[in-house]
C-alpha cells in the first residue's frame, strides 16, 4: 500500500466524461435495446460453492443511459441480461438470508467494479458470490428469570453516518429488529459483519388515553398486607391512610414503594450505552446466547412552569424532553423525545411522567408559523424559546423555564466568478444539530434561498450546527466557504450565540472548482481498479467527522479516477485495498494513512494531474 | 386518625379541581379495592402485572392511593385505596380494572374468557372490598418452517393467523387477522412463530400477491432525478413501488413483476418466459380458507410443526383493455380476487394478482394460476361533470366487478367496461306517539351502506333537512345502517314492499325503489336477574337473545336480532332496542361463549332456552337461571 511518483496528466479525458454524463442525465430515460449481453452465475460463498437460485440480480447503467433491469437466477444459479446497449453497468446480487453483493466487490457493503460492455459484446461468464448474513440471537428475561414476551429488540451497529460523518449506532438490516416471542427469544439476521450493540425496550403496558399514568408503582409488602387486612369483612374500624410514596431518596434500582418503569436496556443488562457490551460479528457468524435481563428502574416526574414576559401570549408551545449527553449522541435519533404540546389559554405548566434517570435537554419552542415549503418563513413571526438541562435521578424535578424571543440566522449567497449566476430555486440550506443521527429535519425552520440569494433560519436555539444544503447549484457553481465572524461554517460547526443570533452568514460560491485526476497503476504499470482512493487534507485540523475535505473514490476498470470540487489547499492521496464505508471520518484512520500517501496541492480553477503507481509488496 | 383522614380528603379534592376534572359531586374517598391477578389455566397468582383503575366518569388522573398504575406483588395482589364511590344509577357505574402483562392477553375484572368483556366494579361509599379477582390468559403460539419446492427455507416471508370465525357466512370462513400490525416473518432458517394469539381457533396463511406494471410506467414514475412521481393509482395497485433495476421487482419483456417486501420471490420464468408463482396458501396446503386445517389453541399452548411446503404453480397471463364512459381508462388499478375470498371478513390482502393499465387502458396481469376469480376495479378519476349528475353520487368514481374463470392458457382481449356508481335513495320516517324530532336533530345524521358479509367496507352519506338521502355505490350486497336521533329506534327498513331489516340489500344497475327506514320511539327491552344453580345472583353470566327463525342466524345476515348482555356484579342484565319478533333467551357462562354464533352452538342452546314473543315497545322482565 505505497504510492508512486507523478507522471503525465490525463485530466482532459476526465473532463470529457463529466460533460457526457451531464448531457445524458438531462434526457428522459428511454428503454434501450442493443445487441450485447451480460450473463453468468451466482454461487454461495462456501468451501464448495453451490449455485444460488432465486437470487435477484440487478443491472444498472453507470451513466444512467438506460433504466435498470432485474432478473432472477434459475435453479443452476444462472442469469442473463440480453439485448443490452454498449455501456458500463453495475451488477448486484441479493437474496433474503444473504447480504447483497456488488460485482467486483471483495465483500458485502463494498463498492463494486462496473462491467464495461461494447456493442455486440457477450460477457457470459460473470461469477458473483453471495455471503450469508450474520445472526445475533438470545433471550430476554425479567428479574424473576421469567421470559419477557413482546419486548422490542434492536440490533444496532456502530458506523459512520453518511450524512454527518459522526460515529453512531444504526440498524443495519431489515432483520435487525423485532420483538421477543412468547419464550422471550429474539433473532436478528441478515447482519453484515461489524461491531454491534443490542438494545431491548420492554413494553410498559397500555398507556393510551391514560394521561399522567406513565409511572408504574411497586407496592410494599406492608402496604399489601394492610390493605388485605382492611378488606377482610371481619375487620372494622379506622382505616388510617396509605403513604403516597411520591417522593423519596435517589434509588439505585426500584425498590417496592417507588414509581418505576421499564427503560431501554443494553446487552448484557445496563441502561447506559457506555457500559453496553460491543459484540464483534464476523461474516456469516451466528452469535447465540446474547441474553438480556431487564429490570424496573425508578422514574420521576418533571414538572414545570413557563415564564413569559408580560403581555406576550402564545398560540401554542411545544415542550420536548430529549435525552442528552454521550448516550444520546451515539444513539442519534433512535430514542424519541417526549413531547408536551400546551394549548392556547392553558396555564403555562407542563408535566412529564415516567422519566427514567439520565441527562435531558428540556426545550420549549413556539412552532414556526412562516410559509411552508415555498419562500423563507416570515421573520417577523414571533418565535419564543427556552432551554435548560435537566438531570433526573429518581426524584421528581421542578423546572421554571424563562422564554426568550427567538434567534435568527440570516445570510446570503455571494458569487465569486464570472459565469452566469445559478438559479436559487429549490436550494435550501439546513442547520443540523449534532447527535441528530443524520436526521436533516432536526434543525430550525427556514433556510430556503430566495431569488436574490438571501436566506433566513428562524426559531434557532443557541448551540452548534452543521451547515448543509439540499439541492444542487446549476452551472459550474459550488460552495467555497460559509463565513460568519471570520470562521468557515463548512469546516467547523457554526456556533449560534445565545444573544443576537447571526446576521450575515456569507456563503461564497465559485465557478472555478479544483480538480484532481489520474490513473492508478499496479506495480507493472497496468491500470489497477481493485482499490479505494482516499484524498484528505494535510492539515489535521480538517480531520473532522463529515469533513468536506475528505473524499473516497474508486478508479474505473481502466484505472482512471477524478475528484472535482475540493476546496483549494494541501492534500494527501492514498490507495487502499479495502476500506469500511465512512472509516475516513476517523482521525486515527487518516493518521495511519499519512506515511503511505503522497502530497498534492489543489488550486482553484485548475486540474491537477496525479497518476499513482502501487509500489511492490 | 380521623382528623388526618379528613385533611387528606381535602388535599385530594384540591388536586382534582386543579387538574380541571369535571367532578360535580364531592364524594368521600373512603373506598378500598383489593384484588389478586390469577392465571385462569393454572390458578396460580401472576406477579408483576400492571393494573390500571379507570372509571367512565373521570377521564384521567383518578385520585387514588397510590396514584396511577400499580404492579402486582409476588402473590399477584394489588390494591387501590381512598376511592370515591362512583355515581350510582348511571349505566355501567363502577370501576374498570385492567390487567396487563407481556405474554398475556390484556384482561379486565369480570372477564371470564380471553378477550372477554369487562364487568364494572361497583363500590358503595366506604366499602372495602377484597373481591377484585382478575383472571388472565396466556397467549398461545403457532410456529413452523416454510420451505419451497426444492426444500430450501423461504426467508423473510410473512405468515398470518386469522381467527376461524362464524359471524358471517358459514362457519367455515375466516375472520379478522390476529396481530395484524405484527404479522410473523420467517427468519434466516425459514422459521416463523406467531406468539400473541388469544386462545381460540385459527387458520394460518402465507399470503402472496403478484403485481404487474408496464415497465414504461415505472420508468416514468422513477426518473433519474431520484424523486418518485408515483401516482395514487399506482399505489392502489401496489402498496410498495420500486424503480426499475431494484431487487424488489423483475422484468419480463416490457412488463415488471413487483415483489412486495416480505413475500416470496417467485422462481425465474422458464425459457419461454412462462412464470410459475406461489399462491396464497392456507395451512397445510389449501388455496382457500375452506381447505384449511383449524388449529385450536388453549391458554399458553404452543403448537409447533405448522410447516408449509410452498410450490410454485404454473401461471398464465390475463390481458385486455379497460374502458370507461369516456373511452380507454389509463393508469387504473385492477385487482383479481379469488371467488373464495368473498367469504372472508375482508378481501384485502387476498388478491391473487393486481396490476395497472397503461396509458391506453391496456393491461396484462402476470402470474395468474387456473381458478375462479372476480376482477375488480374501483377508480376515482379526475374528470368530473358534477352539474349534470344526481346529488349524493360521486360521478368521478367508476367501478367494475367481473367474474373470470382462468384455465391453463392465457386469457387475452378481455374487455372490461367501467360504470358509474348506482344511485340509491331513501328517507327516514318517524312512527309512534312521539312527534318527529326537530330538523336540527335529523339533518347531518349519517347513513351507512356496508357491504354484506364484511363490516370493513362502508359508504356513508348524510341526511338532508327532509330526512332523505342519496348515495352512490358500486353494485353488490349491502346492509343499511342509519344513525338515529336520541330516543329513536329502527322499526323496519323497506324497499318497495320488501322488508330488508334482516336481509341484505342487493344493488344492481337499473332502477331501485326508495329505501324507507321507519323509526319508532318505543323500543322493546328485556331485562332481569340471572341466578346460578344455587339460586344466588350470578355475575359470571352472559344472556344470549337470538331469533327463533333460523334463517336469521349467522349466515342470514341479521345482526340486530343476535344480542348478548353481560350480567353485572349483582346478576342484573339489560337488552334494549330489540325489534319485535319471536326470540330465544338463555343465560350462559360467559367463559364458554367463544363460538356461540356458530349455528350448531345456537341449535344446542335453543333446546334449553326460554322462548318468547317480543312485541313493539314491550318492556319485559325475564329472570334466568344460568345453564
Amino acid at each position: 500500500m505505497r504510492t508512486a511518483s507523478l507522471t503525465l496528466s490525463v485530466w482532459l479525458l476526465a473532463g470529457v466524461s463529466t460533460a457526457a454524463q451531464q448531457t445524458v442525465r438531462d434526457q428522459p430515460a428511454q428503454p434501450v435495446a442493443g445487441t450485447s449481453l451480460i450473463g453468468g452465475v451466482v454461487v454461495t460463498d462456501e468451501r464448495t460453492p453451490q449455485p444460488a437460485r432465486k437470487v435477484r440480480v440487478t443491472l444498472n447503467s453507470v451513466d444512467r443511459g438506460m433504466p435498470g433491469r432485474t432478473t432472477t437466477t434459475d435453479d443452476a444459479g444462472r442469469f442473463a441480461f440480453p439485448n443490452l446497449p454498449a455501456g458500463r453497468f453495475n451488477l448486484t446480487a441479493s437474496k433474503p438470508g444473504y447480504l447483497p453483493v456488488n460485482y467486483g466487490a471483495k465483500r458485502p457493503e463494498r463498492a463494486g467494479t462496473p462491467v464495461a460492455l461494447s456493442d455486440g459484446q457477450r460477457i457470459a461468464d460473470v461469477v458473483m458470490k453471495i455471503v450469508r448474513g450474520g445472526v445475533i440471537t438470545g433471550a430476554v428475561r425479567d428479574a424473576r428469570a421469567q421470559p419477557v414476551a413482546g419486548a422490542a429488540v434492536r440490533v444496532l451497529r456502530y458506523g459512520f453516518s453518511p450524512l454527518t460523518g459522526e460515529k453512531t449506532l444504526s440498524q443495519p438490516s431489515a432483520g435487525g429488529s423485532g420483538t421477543t416471542d412468547d419464550r422471550g427469544i429474539y433473532r436478528a439476521w441478515d447482519l453484515p459483519p461489524g461491531d454491534y450493540v443490542v438494545m431491548v425496550t420492554p413494553s410498559s403496558g397500555r398507556t393510551s388515553g391514560l394521561l399522567g399514568l406513565e409511572d408504574i408503582r411497586r407496592l410494599t409488602p406492608a402496604e399489601i398486607q394492610r390493605a388485605r387486612a382492611l378488606a377482610d369483612p371481619a375487620r372494622t374500624g379506622d382505616l388510617g391512610t396509605f403513604p403516597s410514596g411520591a417522593t423519596g431518596p435517589p434509588l439505585s434500582q426500584a425498590p417496592a414503594g417507588s414509581k418505576a418503569a421499564y427503560a431501554p436496556v443494553f446487552f448484557p443488562g445496563t441502561t447506559s450505552i457506555s457500559s453496553a457490551a460491543t459484540l464483534t460479528l464476523a461474516a456469516a457468524e451466528e452469535r447465540a446466547g446474547v441474553d438480556v435481563q431487564i429490570e424496573l428502574i425508578p422514574t420521576a416526574r418533571v414538572d414545570g412552569t413557563i415564564n413569559l414576559p408580560a403581555g406576550v401570549t402564545l398560540r401554542s408551545l411545544s415542550i420536548t424532553l430529549t435525552p442528552a449527553g454521550a448516550q444520546a449522541q451515539v444513539l442519534g435519533g433512535l430514542i424519541r423525545p417526549a413531547e408536551w404540546i400546551s394549548r392556547p389559554g392553558a396555564d403555562q405548566t407542563f408535566s412529564f411522567g415516567g422519566v427514567t434517570p439520565g441527562q435531558y435537554t428540556l426545550l420549549a419552542k413556539t412552532a414556526a408559523t412562516g410559509a411552508r415549503g415555498g419562500g423563507p418563513p416570515d421573520a417577523a413571526t414571533a418565535i419564543w424559546w427556552g432551554m435548560t438541562d435537566v438531570v433526573v435521578d429518581g426524584r421528581d424535578v421542578s423546572v421554571s423555564l424563562d422564554l426568550h424571543s427567538g434567534l435568527s440566522v440570516s445570510g446570503r449567497v455571494v458569487l465569486d466568478g464570472a459565469s452566469p449566476p445559478p438559479a436559487f430555486t429549490g436550494i435550501r440550506f439546513l442547520l443540523v444539530p449534532p447527535g441528530s443521527g443524520g436526521n436533516l429535519s432536526a434543525g430550525p425552520a427556514g433556510g430556503e434561498v430566495d431569488a436574490d440569494g438571501k436566506f433566513v433560519f428562524v426559531g434557532v436555539t443557541p448551540g452548534t450546527y452543521r451547515l448543509t444544503r439540499l439541492g444542487a447549484f446549476s452551472g459550474p457553481w459550488s460552495m467555497k466557504s460559509a463565513s460568519a465572524d471570520g470562521r468557515d461554517a463548512l469546516d467547523a460547526p457554526l456556533e449560534v450565540p445565545a444573544t443576537g443570533g447571526i446576521k450575515d452568514l456569507a456563503v461564497t460560491l465559485i465557478d472555478r472548482p479544483t480538480q484532481l485526476a489520474g490513473v492508478l497503476q499496479d506495480t507493472s504499470g497496468r491500470p489497477a481498479s481493485d482499490y479505494f482512493i482516499i484524498v484528505f487534507p494535510g492539515d489535521r485540523a480538517y480531520w473532522t467527522p463529515g469533513s468536506r475535505r475528505v473524499i473516497e473514490t474508486r478508479p474505473g476498470n481502466d484505472g482512471r479516477y477524478s475528484v472535482t470540487g475540493l476546496p483549494a489547499g494541501e492534500y494527501r492521496v492514498a490507495a487502499l485495498t479495502d476500506v469500511v464505508s465512512g472509516e475516513w471520518n476517523d482521525p486515527e484512520f487518516l493518521a495511519r494513512l499519512v506515511t503511505a500517501s503522497i502530497a498534492v496541492t489543489l488550486v482553484e480553477g485548475k486540474s491537477t494531474p496525479l497518476n499513482l503507481r502501487l509500489a511492490g509488496g | 386518625m380521623r382528623r388526618v383522614g379528613f385533611l387528606l380528603l381535602l388535599a385530594g379534592l384540591v388536586r382534582v379541581a386543579a387538574a380541571g376534572q369535571a367532578v360535580n359531586q364531592t364524594p368521600a374517598r373512603t373506598g378500598l379495592i383489593v384484588g389478586q391477578v390469577v392465571d385462569a389455566s393454572t390458578n396460580q397468582p401472576v406477579p408483576d402485572v400492571i393494573v390500571t383503575l379507570t372509571t367512565p366518569f373521570v377521564s384521567s388522573n383518578l385520585p387514588t392511593t397510590p396514584r396511577g398504575r400499580v404492579l402486582t406483588d409476588a402473590e399477584g395482589y394489588f390494591f387501590f385505596a381512598d376511592l370515591p364511590a362512583p355515581p350510582i344509577g348511571a349505566r355501567n357505574a363502577g370501576y374498570a380494572i385492567n390487567a396487563s402483562k407481556a405474554g398475556y392477553v390484556d384482561s379486565f375484572y369480570g372477564a371470564r374468557r380471553p378477550g372477554g368483556g369487562l364487568v364494572y366494579f361497583d363500590l358503595a361509599e366506604g366499602e372495602r372490598s377484597g373481591a377484585a379477582k382478575i383472571l388472565m390468559w396466556k397467549y398461545g403460539a403457532i410456529g413452523g418452517t416454510i420451505v419451497d419446492e426444492a426444500g430450501e427455507p423461504m426467508v423473510g416471508v410473512t405468515v398470518r393467523a386469522f381467527t376461524r370465525a362464524s359471524t358471517t357466512g358459514s362457519a367455515r370462513t375466516i375472520g379478522v387477522p390476529v396481530g395484524s400490525g405484527l404479522p410473523a416473518t420467517t427468519d434466516d432458517r425459514g422459521i416463523y412463530r406467531i406468539s400473541t394469539l388469544v386462545p381460540g381457533d385459527y387458520v394460518v396463511v402465507v399470503p402472496s400477491t403478484q403485481t404487474t406494471f408496464p415497465a414504461a410506467v415505472l420508468a416514468a414514475a422513477f426518473p433519474d432525478s431520484g424523486r418518485s412521481a408515483a401516482t395514487a393509482e399506482m399505489s392502489a395497485a401496489s402498496p410498495e413501488l420500486s424503480r426499475l433495476g431494484s431487487p424488489r421487482n423483475q422484468q419480463i419483456g416490457d412488463l415488471v413483476l413487483m415483489t412486495l417486501n416480505r413475500t416470496a420471490i417467485p422462481p425465474a420464468p422458464d425459457a419461454s418466459g412462462r412464470l410459475s408463482v406461489y399462491q396464497t396458501t392456507f395451512y397445510p396446503s389449501g388455496l382457500a380458507a375452506s381447505d384449511a386445517t383449524t388449529i385450536s389453541l388453549k391458554s399458553g399452548e404452543e403448537r409447533n410443526g405448522v410447516d408449509f411446503e410452498l410450490k410454485a404453480l404454473r401461471a398464465v397471463r390475463v390481458s385486455g383493455t379497460l374502458t370507461g364512459p369516456n373511452g380507454p381508462s389509463g393508469m387504473t388499478a385492477l385487482r383479481l380476487v379469488p371467488v373464495t375470498a368473498g367469504e372472508y371478513a375482508s378481501e384485502s390482502g387476498f388478491e391473487t394478482v393486481t396490476g395497472l393499465t397503461d396509458a391506453r387502458g391496456a393491461f396484462t396481469l402476470l402470474g395468474v394460476p387456473a381458478g375462479q376469480y372476480v376482477l375488480r376495479v374501483n377508480k376515482r378519476s379526475v374528470n368530473t361533470a358534477a352539474d349534470t349528475l344526481p346529488s349524493g353520487v360521486d360521478p368521478s368514481v367508476l367501478w367494475a366487478s367481473v367474474p373470470l374463470v382462468v384455465g391453463d392458457s392465457d386469457v387475452t382481449d378481455l374487455r372490461v367496461n367501467l360504470q358509474g356508481l348506482i344511485r340509491v335513495t331513501g328517507r327516514l320516517q318517524f312512527d309512534g306517539q312521539q312527534p318527529a324530532p326537530p330538523v336540527k336533530e335529523i339533518e347531518g345524521l349519517i347513513v351507512r351502506l356496508a357491504t354484506a358479509g364484511s363490516g370493513s367496507v362502508a359508504i356513508s352519506t348524510q341526511l338532508d333537512a327532509k330526512a332523505a338521502f342519496a348515495i352512490g355505490v358500486p353494485g353488490g350486497a349491502y346492509s343499511v345502517r342509519p344513525d338515529l336521533p336520541a330516543g329513536w329506534h329502527v322499526k323496519s327498513v323497506s324497499l318497495g314492499d320488501r322488508d330488508i331489516l334482516d336481509g341484505p340489500l342487493e344493488i344492481r344497475p337499473g332502477g331501485l325503489p326508495e329505501i324507507v327506514i321507519t323509526c319508532t320511539s318505543v323500543a322493546a327491552q328485556l331485562s332481569g336477574t340471572v341466578t346460578n344453580v344455587q339460586g344466588t345472583p350470578d355475575s359470571a353470566a352472559t344472556v344470549l337473545v337470538f331469533p327463533v327463525d333460523r334463517r336469521l342466524w349467522p349466515g342470514g345476515g341479521s345482526v340486530i336480532r343476535l344480542r348478548t348482555a353481560r350480567a353485572n356484579r349483582t346478576g342484573r342484565y339489560v337488552v334494549s332496542d330489540l325489534p319485535p319478533g319471536d326470540y330465544f333467551a338463555a343465560a350462559m357462562d360467559d367463559g364458554r361463549l367463544e363460538n356461540w354464533q356458530d349455528p350448531k352452538s345456537l341449535e344446542a342452546i335453543s333446546r334449553s332456552a326460554t322462548r318468547m314473543t317480543i312485541t313493539a315497545g314491550e318492556n319485559r322482565t325475564l329472570d334466568l337461571r344460568r345453564q
